[in-house]
Parts: structure tokens; sequence; C-alpha cells
């Protein structure tokens, strides 16, 4: 029990608080008797609701009543001790806690349809409307590839018939869209970085590091170190005839290119031509007669390029 | 024959589904010419002790500057699998398949039938026919 002193002092505070508390218990009983009467009425249909938010409301009314009930106990001088509302009040409690989470989880959802409810659309940028497509990140291929191997099998066991038995429309594979943004600006950083690669590897330059390294000279087997496009397909062609046991035929374009390709490599054209380091050096390219230039990019109307007649085989 | 070695290479596989054994085929000649079919298919017989009737070879393409020869070569269980596993074209050079020679459209034969006979090689005998000579 506090001094009476103490409670000399709290007394018109207490008054005052108590005066406050009547004023407001007027406010809240109005606007409480209002809801109900609207709620009587049917304005709140809940049915189509969210079920999570009705389950929340019902578990925050219980709450509010079951602490009244302990407040009006404590009022007329009961004691808290082992009264069945504190329970309640403790279980409840925890459930609300336990669905906070989830409160969490449908927030963005429950902000979208208010905000569609209050202004009637949706603005077009408006930042909730991107959604996120897990889906598009899986890749498709690997159940492609099953059906594949799939119609295969079908087909070695008739043989001879023609797969085609369900002809089934052509859905062009969904690729996750990536910005692409190359202006011209990168490509001829891109040229250049590529142009220096390819100088730092010519003769000048590896005879000039030898000369200046301290490393012991080695002689290897004369092997060209820029293996050219040409002998790559070369021995991709002739490892395609051995396994698939057939005789490719070589057309004349290709024939073309295979005899370039031998004579560029078996003249005495590589004792006097250097290879281009003007990617190092700073300079203009200069080019040889029988040297390709470089190629320019050149915008092709798509319109009006009908070719009519023969048409090149490129 | 001599100094002929043909040398199966690694490629060398049994296939059970068409009864046969294919590989490819090394075929080192020093200072002659390209080895014909025949004889090479006569040195894989003794090699795989059968007959040369049921080994196909084919595809030999000569290396540039002589001496070297690469081709595939099949041998099969039996002629019979032959007959029924392997390409027509390839029996037509056995002479275990003929291919009906599609050449001539039958409206074209049935007009070289019924067309005149040939008067260009009667040409020398014209004069005889001229009366009173």
């Amino acid at each position: 029990m506090a001094a009476p002193g103490v409670l000399e002092s709290d007394v018109p505070s207490a008054v005052t608080l108590l005066k406050n508390l009547q004023e407001q218990v007027v406010a809240v009983t109005a606007q409480v008797q209002a809801l109900t009467k609207k709620v009587r009425a049917g304005a709140y249909p809940t049915e189509k609701g969210l079920s999570f938010l009705e389950v929340k409301d019902q578990l925050l009314l219980m709450y509010l009543m079951d602490l009244s009930h302990l407040i009006l106990d404590k009022a007329s001088g009961g004691s808290l001790q082992g009264h069945a509302a504190v329970l309640r009040l403790v279980e409840i409690r925890t459930v609300l806690e336990k669905l906070r989470p989830l409160d969490q989880k449908l927030k963005y959802q429950i902000d979208k349809l208010v905000k569609t409810a209050v202004t009637g659309s949706l603005s077009e940028n408006d930042p909730l409307h991107f959604k996120p497509h897990p889906s598009n990140m899986i890749s498709k291929l690997s159940s492609e590839d099953e059906e594949e191997d799939e119609t295969e099998y079908g087909q070695s066991e008739s043989s001879g018939k023609k797969s085609t038995g369900v002809s089934k429309k052509y859905v062009p594979p969904r690729l996750v869209p990536v910005h692409y943004d190359e202006t011209e600006a990168e490509r001829e950083k891109k040229r250049l970085e590529r142009a220096k690669r390819r100088a730092l590897s010519s003769s000048v330059i590896r005879e000039l590091k030898e000369q200046y390294s301290d490393a012991p000279e080695e002689i290897r087997d004369a092997r060209h170190p820029h293996v050219t496009r040409q002998s790559q397909e070369d021995q991709h062609r002739i490892n395609y005839e051995e396994s698939m046991m057939v005789r490719l035929s070589v057309s004349k374009r290709e024939k073309g290119r295979r005899k370039r390709a031998n004579v560029m490599s078996s003249q005495l054209h590589s004792l006097t031509h250097f290879s281009d380091i003007s990617a190092l050096t700073g300079g203009t390219a200069h080019l040889d007669e029988d040297q390709n230039p470089v190629k320019k990019r050149k915008k092709i109307p798509k319109k009006g390029r009908k070719k009519k007649g023969f048409r090149r085989r490129r | 024959m001599n100094d002929i070695v043909t040398i199966p290479t690694g490629k060398l596989m049994t296939d059970q589904l068409l009864q046969r054994k294919q590989m490819v085929i090394d075929v080192l000649h020093t200072g002659k010419t390209t080895v014909l079919k025949t004889e090479i298919r006569e040195k894989l017989a003794k090699m795989y002790k059968t007959t040369p009737d049921v080994i196909f070879v084919f595809g030999f393409r000569t290396h540039f500057g002589g001496g070297k020869t690469t081709g595939f070569g099949m041998i099969y269980d039996s002629l019979d699998y032959a007959k029924k596993n392997e390409p027509k074209q390839r029996l037509a050079r056995h002479s275990l398949h003929s291919q009906p020679d599609l050449s001539e459209a039958p409206f074209e034969k049935a007009v070289a039938v019924a067309a005149p006979l040939p008067l260009l090689p009667l040409l020398p005998l014209l004069p005889l026919l001229d009366p009173g000579v």
C-alpha cells in the first residue's frame, strides 16, 4: 500500500484521467454501435473475401473480449491469478504471432487489391504490376530432350516407317529475354581487343619476346600457331566420315576454300608478309593487295531486296 | 601382292543388329598405284578367315602423295544377311542384284519399235536401184 502522500498527489491526475476516459468511452461506444448496426444490416459481406483476414478478425475480437473481461475483474478488485481468461488470452496471442509471417507474405497482394478497389484501375507504370515469373527461369530444353529420345526409340522399333505420326504444332522456345544494348562503340572496342590479341601472338612479337626473355630457346615441331579454320573443318570432316562410314561430297565452294588455304600456307608468302600489329602500335591497319579488307557493316534495307531469278549460292 | 599392308583401324565394330563387322581400312602401298578392291577383299578374307563374297568394301580415297589409301569395309556373317542388310548399289557391284534399267520411258520404247528402218547404212546400195544401167 502506497503512502498517503503519494495518493494525495495522484488524485487530481487520476480525476482528469478518469474524465478523459469517460469521454473516450462515450465516443467509442457510439462508433461501435454504428458499426454493429451496419454489420447487422449486412453492409460488410465477407464470404468471398480472404478467409485469412476473417480468421484474424475473429481472433482479434476474442482477444478484445477476454481483455475487457480481465479489466472488469481487476477493476472490481479481483485477482488475476489463475484466471481462465489469461490462458485464453495467451492462446490467442500465440496464434496471432504465428499468423504474422503469413500476413507479411500477403501484404503485397492485399495492398494491390485495396488500391484497385480504391482507385478503380491501376496506372500504367504501376510498380506493383510487375510480377516475377520463376517458371521462365527453368530451362525447357531438358523436357524437349526427353521427348526426342522417345521419338527416336519409336523410330528404331518400326524401322523404315516415318516418325511423323503425331503432327505437333511448332511452339517456339520461350527463353528469358535479355536486353541487348551493344552500341557501335562497344563493337569497335571488341574488334580492337581481338586485333590486339592476334597481334600479340604474331611472329614479329614472338621473336622480340624470345630476344629479350631469359628463358631457354625452344625448338619445336613447326606446326603453325594459328591453326586455321580450314584445317579444323577438315579434321571434323574426317572424323565424321570415319564414324559414319560414308564419304561426303565436297562442293565447289569447299574445294576453293581448301585450295586457298593450302596455297596460303605452303607458299613463301609467310616469309615476307608479316602480320598486322597496328593494334599494338596504334596506327591504321595496312593491308597487302591479296588480303581481304576489314568487313564493314552495311545497313541493308530490308525492303526492296527481292532477288528475282537465279540466286547465287552463298 | 607383297608389301601391300591392309590394316583395319581402331573403328572396328561388331554390329549385331545388322549381323556384320564394320571397320575403317588403311592400305599402305608405297610405290604402287591404288589397290584394287578385289585384292583388298581377298586380303581381308584371309585375315578374318571368311570367303571374299561376304566382304564389301567401299569409299577408298588415296591420300595426297600416294602410298596410303583409306576406305571402309563390312564383313557379313553370311550371304543371306548381306543380301538383306547391304544397300542395293553395293550388291549390284558384286552382281548380286540388278537394277531395272529405267533410262528409257515406255513411250519412247514404243516409238522406237514402230520407227522406220534405218536408211543410212543402205545409202551405198542406191545406185543398184537405178534401172537400165
